[in-house]
């Protein structure tokens, strides 16, 4: 009967599936419960997962050292109370920034935080170095669009398929490329113009303006 | 008592006819653009844009009256243009060499070698003060150009001879868009020896190597050209494949490139690569591409000429 009785529990301690009666005598047993406890101990010992410290009354013996602890006085400075502040502030924000509203506001405000950068950038672009000095550096530019690629700022801008996005990508990728073929086409023109302009000195220079 | 004072305005007016007659912007000028093909010289300089540093080794000599020229980018191995008198040949690695009749190395920067008086029509040369470049006193020249459409020049000029040092290139508010400096300069009392193979080598002639085709008349056309700009012929060889038209429009001293290509359903976008603009722009079923050193503006009302 005990060792009958320890087959399933023994079972049941490597999760495997016990009855509802034999569920219901481990509720009530006191002495079963124990068994098993000590069986899911056993069993931790050999899978080696055994806590470093099995120390059951570790929770009191830290509640008691805390209570030996010295009470430390907290500085009442404006300065550290300046802290305090800030600190629940993005607290707030955290628990804020889960709420649906804020979650859109704030993907607008990023949004309009980089097309600002954009339109910052662009103007910098433009107006800087006018009055700089002539020993100063060149500004750092890059070969950067100054008109264009103007994307309205939306809440549904947000959401527009990644997959379209990388599209819109690959054809700007290639109009790049397309843009730099013409550049050196520009200036390979620009290398033969003078036997170009040799050779067909009959072409009509004003063949375009006959229009207007 | 009147005589004193006639003959100290004499002296004042004398002086400061004197100082007038010092020399002159255009006087300034026409100095640089001798003394870089009157000289045997072996230079260094680099071409600074925003996103870019180019380095070039250039080296010019002057034998029996003929002008032998080496420009060599640095970063680019093999690559070699050379101008022997009214012939300059572009030699690549693994690619047909291209000759063609120029008496100028259009790398170089125009201003140096276009003709004063076409480049009197569009600018006004004013002299600046004086400055210490790479150890040797500078004067700089001011070109402003007569239509604000056009970028403008700074040149620093060796105070001695004439040769540029420096040159930067602005845009009406005075941004520097382009700069080019000389980095080291050699002179010489004889060409050069780098340029001795150069000299005596044997090279293809332009009709060689550009051949004549024509491109199939299109009956696309530029109702508008910015002022002082005249349509040039293009060489048609050059034009790549998927370009349906291409224009080639100079003031004589700089030029614009317009390509008309099937459209790609792109927004209009400008970039800028040093005082070259390039815009692009749909139009009708067609891509307009506008590159040249325009301001946007300009480069728009261009594309939107196209018709």
């Amino acid at each position: 009967m005990l060792s009958e009785k320890s087959d399933w529990l023994s079972a049941a301690s490597d999760n495997q599936a016990i009855s509802p009666e034999q569920l219901d005598s481990l509720l009530q047993d006191a002495e079963l419960q124990q068994s098993f406890a000590r069986y899911h101990l056993i069993g931790a010992a050999i899978r080696n997962e055994l806590p470093a410290q099995l120390d059951m009354q570790f929770a009191d013996n830290f509640a008691s050292l805390l209570d030996q602890e010295p009470a430390y006085q907290l500085d009442t400075s404006t300065s550290v109370q300046k802290q305090d502040t800030p600190v629940s502030f993005w607290k707030k924000l955290g628990e804020a920034a889960n709420t649906g509203w804020f979650k859109t506001g704030f993907q607008g405000t990023v949004a309009a935080s980089v097309a600002l950068i954009a339109v910052l950038g662009v103007q910098q672009f433009q107006g800087s170095g006018q009055d700089a000095d002539l020993n100063s550096p060149l500004p750092v530019l890059q070969t950067q669009p100054v008109a264009g690629f103007a994307t309205p700022v939306s809440l549904s801008q947000t959401s527009v398929d990644s997959r379209f996005e990388q599209e819109q990508r690959q054809a700007m990728l290639e109009q790049q490329k397309r843009l730099q073929q013409l550049l050196q086409a520009h200036r390979q023109q620009i290398r033969v113009m003078d036997t170009a302009q040799q050779k067909a000195p009959e072409t009509p220079a004003e063949k375009p303006i006959q229009e207007q | 008592m009147s005589w004193k004072g006639l003959s100290s305005a004499l002296i004042i007016l004398f002086y400061s006819n004197l100082s007038f007659a010092e020399i002159s912007g255009w006087e300034w000028f026409e100095r640089s653009q001798s003394s870089i093909r009157q000289y045997n010289f072996e230079a260094s300089f680099v071409v600074i844009k925003p996103n870019q540093v180019d380095s070039y080794r250039w080296v010019h000599g002057v034998q029996n009256n003929t002008e032998i020229e080496q420009l060599m980018p640095l970063e680019q191995s093999g690559v070699e243009i050379l101008r022997r008198d009214q012939m300059v040949y572009y030699i690549a690695p693994e690619k047909t060499p291209l000759a063609t009749n120029s008496s100028t190395i259009k790398e170089l920067p125009a201003l140096l070698y276009r003709d004063l008086a076409a480049i009197k029509t569009l600018y006004d040369a004013v002299p600046g003060g004086s400055a210490q470049l790479s150890g040797r006193s500078a004067q700089l020249l001011r070109l402003t150009p007569l239509q604000n459409d056009r970028p403008g020049y700074w040149m620093w000029l060796d105070s001695q001879t004439g040769f540029p040092l420096k040159i930067d290139t602005l845009t009406v508010q005075n941004e520097v868009l382009e700069r080019w400096v000389v980095t080291h300069i050699l002179p010489h009392s004889t060409l050069p020896e780098a340029l001795n193979v150069a000299a005596s080598a044997d090279l293809p002639q332009a009709a060689e190597t550009l051949p004549t085709v024509s491109l199939p008349e299109s009956p696309l056309e530029l109702s508008w050209l910015p002022v002082g700009y005249q349509q040039v012929p293009v060489a048609a060889a050059m034009v790549p494949q998927q370009v349906l038209e291409q224009w080639l429009l100079s003031d004589g001293l700089h030029q614009v490139s317009v390509f008309v290509q099937p459209g790609a359903s792109l927004p209009a976008q400008a970039f800028r690569d040093g005082a070259t603009t390039i815009f692009v722009m749909p139009k009708n079923q067609f891509d307009v591409t506008v590159i040249g050193p325009v301001s946007i503006e300009s480069a728009r009302q261009i594309a939107e000429s196209v018709r």
